[in-house]
């Protein structure tokens, strides 16, 4: 149930950005809630649950951009098992380290693709503009703390917990290697 | 003693009473069929006509406040609806101009249409490419309109794309400055060839040798020697030419004739190209 509405969230956030986010004006740029929405599932959903998620999203992307198929999924999934394997050894659900997360997140799935569509196409100059991927990151990471936090909000409410409070940023636990 | 001297007053008191009374009734019977004003009533004018002209302008005041106030909330009320009159009448507007821009569109797409040798089909634009690496867009025609993969898009300015991918109602478009996207040109001055590529915003066109003359602004069109798009289609106008003095070609960058930000509709020239098989 959580995966289907989420993966509908995905899908929704999909046809929002492939028609109604290049009316932006410039500066606001086109924020990409999808790569927000799958580092949001690779930290908080289980392993085998969020690559499917990833895997599905992944796909949806490569029909509505790119040339190359594939090359979407691929992206997602090599993000999605990096962020996996840190968050086992790093405090990655702390609010503080997630807009970093993003941010270099951003950038390496970025690295990602270009590199995948370079091998792909040898022949072809892969477009890279940093000034607009710069834009981008900024953008992502002002916007990760509210998105991650209404995310949580959604989790939540499906799980049947009780809701979180409206602050963004989440307080550390006092001691949290003092475990009895 | 005391008895006659009240007796005295009181004597006194009728007769200032009498004598004023007397020159009232003298003053009333004298002007008694006169249409001009005593000294009496001239008199009366000019005090009470003074406290008049008090009274009325400190009236007038109050009730011009009261009045202003009253106006003031009619204002507001008509200020209101005058307000959503306005809203209305501008929504109208803009629904009547986009008509008319919509209409212009497709009279000058309509007019393209049929100057074009091969059958065509008109389609809207209905998504565009999130990302920051490929230039796609998605229409609202597919494989049941007979639109199949390598068919290319043009507008009225020029071209556009062509087919890459199709589903039954839908189908995904390579626009022409996709970095994977390959047109072969000719300068239309001249006849000398090229192949335009895409750079993510403009084009690039290579494979011109360095002693052609190119010059900026010249006009560049369709050659159709790659089999997709038919001759003479508009393309673009040279923007800068860089002559290196090493290599064979030069580096010339070419300004696309479409605005590819603001593409709405466009019309897919049914033609089978050598990408269908």
């Amino acid at each position: 149930m959580k995966s289907l509405v989420f993966f509908g969230i995905g899908i929704i956030f999909l046809v929002l950005q492939t028609t109604m986010f290049h009316r932006f004006p410039a500066w606001i740029g086109q924020p990409d809630l999808l790569f927000l929405l799958l580092v949001f599932v690779a930290l908080q959903l289980g392993t085998f649950r969020g690559l499917v998620l990833t895997l599905l999203l992944g796909m949806m992307l490569d029909i509505f951009s790119g040339v190359h198929l594939g090359v979407y999924p691929l992206a997602y999934l090599l993000l999605f098992s990096v962020i996996k394997a840190i968050s086992r050894n790093l405090a990655l659900k702390d609010s503080v380290h997630q807009v970093p997360l993003v941010m270099v997140g951003f950038l390496g799935f970025a690295a990602c693709v270009h590199l995948l569509v370079s091998l792909l196409s040898p022949e072809n100059e892969t477009y890279w503009a940093w000034p607009q991927l710069l834009q981008h990151i900024v953008i992502l990471g002002v916007a990760c703390l509210p998105f991650f936090h209404c995310c949580q909000w959604l989790q939540d409410l499906l799980e049947n917990k009780p809701p979180l409070s409206l602050f963004v940023f989440k307080r550390r636990p006092a001691n949290r290697f003092n475990r009895v | 003693m005391r008895k006659r001297g009240k007796s005295a007053r009181q004597a006194r008191t009728l007769l200032l009473f009498g004598v004023v009374f007397v020159l009232v009734l003298i003053v009333i019977v004298s002007s008694l069929g006169r249409r001009e004003f005593n000294l009496v009533h001239r008199l009366g004018l000019e005090v009470v006509g003074a406290v008049q002209a008090v009274g009325t302008g400190v009236g007038g005041y109050f009730a011009g406040i009261w009045t202003d106030y009253r106006e003031l909330i009619g204002v507001r009320d008509e200020n209101r609806r005058l307000r959503e009159e306005l809203r209305h009448y501008q929504a109208a507007t803009t629904q009547y101009r986009e008509a008319v821009a919509t209409n212009v569109r497709l009279q000058k797409l309509l007019g393209l249409k049929e100057s074009l040798p091969d059958p065509t089909i008109t389609a809207r634009v209905i998504g565009r490419d999130p990302s920051l690496w490929f230039k796609t867009l998605t229409i609202d025609r597919g494989s049941s309109d007979g639109v199949e993969r390598g068919m290319p898009a043009v507008t009225v300015e020029g071209i556009v794309g062509q087919v890459i991918n199709t589903s039954p109602n839908y189908a995904k478009i390579l626009l022409a400055n996709d970095p994977n996207s390959a047109v072969d040109v000719i300068i239309q001055k001249n006849r000398v060839q090229g192949i335009i590529k895409g750079d993510g915003n403009e084009f690039v066109l290579h494979y011109v040798l360095r002693n052609s003359d190119v010059e900026k602004g010249d006009h560049i069109i369709t050659s159709g020697l790659g089999g997709v798009f038919p001759q003479g289609l508009p393309v673009g106008r040279v923007a800068e030419v860089v002559r290196s003095p090493r290599g064979m070609f030069q580096s010339i960058m070419v300004e696309p004739a479409a605005d590819f930000s603001r593409l709405e509709h466009l019309i897919i020239i049914m033609k089978k190209s050598p990408l269908t098989e």
